[in-house]
């Protein structure tokens, strides 16, 4: 455990050298929000009728959540998983004492650390001093609590998805298209342009109990039943995250059996 | 001229004979693409379900707008693929090789590099547009300025992604803000035409002409406005000319052997 804190925490530390990176990444990330939030409050006023649905506050606090998680680029281990694969290099980090599929994780999360502190503090500042806090019928603690527990979690399930994606490489030439429809699924599902509550009921169940909405439940946090759905969530993720190791220590294990090791 | 274009065509076409000598791989890529794109189609029909029509746009609108962006991505993509790639030309110093050959430097570098899932957004895009037009009956006048201000959208595309891309002669480092700064300019785009309020789709289809690539073929060719296909052009005229003027001042600083900073 202390282990993997330390290698996040050297990635990070390396990756401060590169500041226009993360100055630039946020300047993107403010403008778009801030262009969401303007779109977003045009839509309302055209159409009223979308606060049944979602006020309004809590559709921007939503996609801040999304845009804040993004910036994390849990994603990026599946391109990692494939670059390793095509280029043969996988080779060399097997030789490392930390396993392969952690050291992928920890470099990714060490990568995007800093882009990530730095968005949920705009995201944060944003939100709050545009549109105020969110509607949630629950006190502010227990929001927050339940936020952090759910934030954490998600993004857990949201790693062993994408190595699961990135695992699949071994068998298939290109895990790309894998990616590309794995990363689309969670981005309809996680309400990243559009909030989940403006969906169908059924997708709105759809988008909640599956793993796709699972890994990106942060958004979740921000609706006003969520007080109420709290503990269907926890459940749903917890779900996941078991049948998720699971199956990573089933597909790893045959993975890593296929690997032959040229030298 | 006409020699540099029959270059860039014989570029192209071998680009294309080489990925499909790995056939299954093609189309893989291809088809990976077009699934991707339709993650786009699905969020904002359900978008449009949940709001009903918009300022006169209903969800064809909206499938025909993500049509117009994919082709106009697609054809960026698809056949200038080298200018997404010259940040890393311009950092390891490998820009020589496109001076220094005896063609235009701008379609000796456009068609140096090539990307297999372009041809997916390109053929999902098109067949979407011919869908559309088909689907709201389009007629004759409304056919050509659809097509007008499509090729002046892909254009303008190819300008607005070499603009992006020049960054990087003037930045140490700049290959990480080019992708931020295109991003800028890719995203709204992709977000219904009808939902922007008037002062940000005048600067959205001006500062950053992102409009001009996704909403304005679909105004164009819905009320049959002369009028948008002029802003379009004068707007592709005024990016195209900014380019061409950056791209030479940037290619007068590139300076051999980058690699070594």
């Amino acid at each position: 455990m202390y282990k993997g804190f330390y290698f996040i925490y050297i990635i990070a530390k390396n990756s401060v050298e590169q500041k226009k990176r993360v100055i630039f990444q946020m300047a993107n990330h403010v403008i778009f929000l801030l262009f969401s939030l303007y779109l977003y409050k045009h839509v309302y006023e055209l159409v009223p009728g979308l606060k049944d649905k979602l006020p309004f506050a809590n559709a921007v606090w939503s996609m801040s959540a999304y845009f804040m998680v993004f910036w994390l680029g849990v994603r990026n281990i599946e391109r990692r998983f494939r670059e390793d694969i095509q280029s043969g290099n996988i080779e060399m980090y097997l030789l490392r004492p930390i396993g392969y599929v952690w050291q992928k994780v920890f470099v990714v999360l060490g990568q995007g650390l800093y882009s990530f502190i730095s968005a949920t503090i705009l995201s944060v500042a944003v939100s709050y001093f545009v549109v105020g806090l969110p509607e949630i019928n629950t006190t502010f603690w227990f929001w927050i609590l339940g936020v952090l527990i759910i934030l954490i979690l998600s993004q857990v399930l949201t790693c062993i998805i994408f190595v699961l994606s990135g695992l699949t490489g071994f068998w298939l030439e290109n895990s790309e298209p894998v990616h590309f429809l794995v990363s689309k699924l969670i981005m309809i599902f996680g309400g990243a342009w559009v909030p989940v509550a403006f969906f169908p009921k059924a997708l709105q169940l759809f988008a909640q109990f599956s793993p796709f909405g699972g890994s990106m439940a942060v958004t979740f946090t921000m609706y006003p039943n969520f007080p109420q759905q709290f503990p269907l969530l926890l459940f749903n993720i917890l779900f996941w995250i078991i049948v998720g190791l699971l199956l990573v220590r089933f597909v790893s294990s045959r993975a890593f059996a296929k690997l032959a090791v040229n030298g | 001229m006409k020699k540099d274009i029959l270059y860039f065509i014989a570029q192209t076409k071998y680009n294309i004979k080489n990925a499909h000598a790995l056939r299954s791989s093609f189309w893989v890529g291809v088809w990976s693409m077009v699934l991707n794109n339709f993650s786009f189609f699905i969020m904002w029909m359900l978008f449009m379900k949940a709001t009903g029509p918009i300022n006169g746009w209903s969800a064809m609108d909206v499938f025909g707008m993500l049509g117009v962006a994919m082709t106009c991505f697609g054809f960026a993509h698809g056949f200038f693929y080298g200018i997404i790639d010259l940040p890393q030309f311009v950092m390891r110093g490998t820009f020589d090789s496109v001076l220094l050959a005896p063609v235009n430097s701008f379609l000796k570098l456009s068609g140096s590099s090539f990307s297999v899932t372009a041809y997916g957004d390109l053929l999902l895009g098109g067949v979407v547009c011919i869908i559309y037009g088909i689907y709201s009956h389009f007629d004759f006048y409304a056919w050509v300025l659809f097509i007008i201000t499509l090729i002046l959208g892909c254009v303008l595309f190819v300008a607005i992604r070499l603009l992006c891309a020049l960054i990087v002669f003037f930045m140490h480092d700049g290959e990480v803000v080019v992708m931020q700064v295109f991003e800028i300019f890719l995203r709204p785009g992709l977000y219904p035409g009808s939902i922007f309020p008037d002062k940000l789709k005048i600067f959205c289809m001006t500062v950053i002409p992102t409009l001009i690539t996704s909403a304005v073929p679909i105004d164009t060719a819905k009320f049959n406005s002369i009028k948008f296909m002029l802003v379009s052009l004068s707007v592709t005229i005024v990016w195209v000319l900014i380019t061409a003027a950056v791209f030479r001042i940037s290619v007068r600083r590139y300076e051999s052997g980058n690699f070594l900073r």
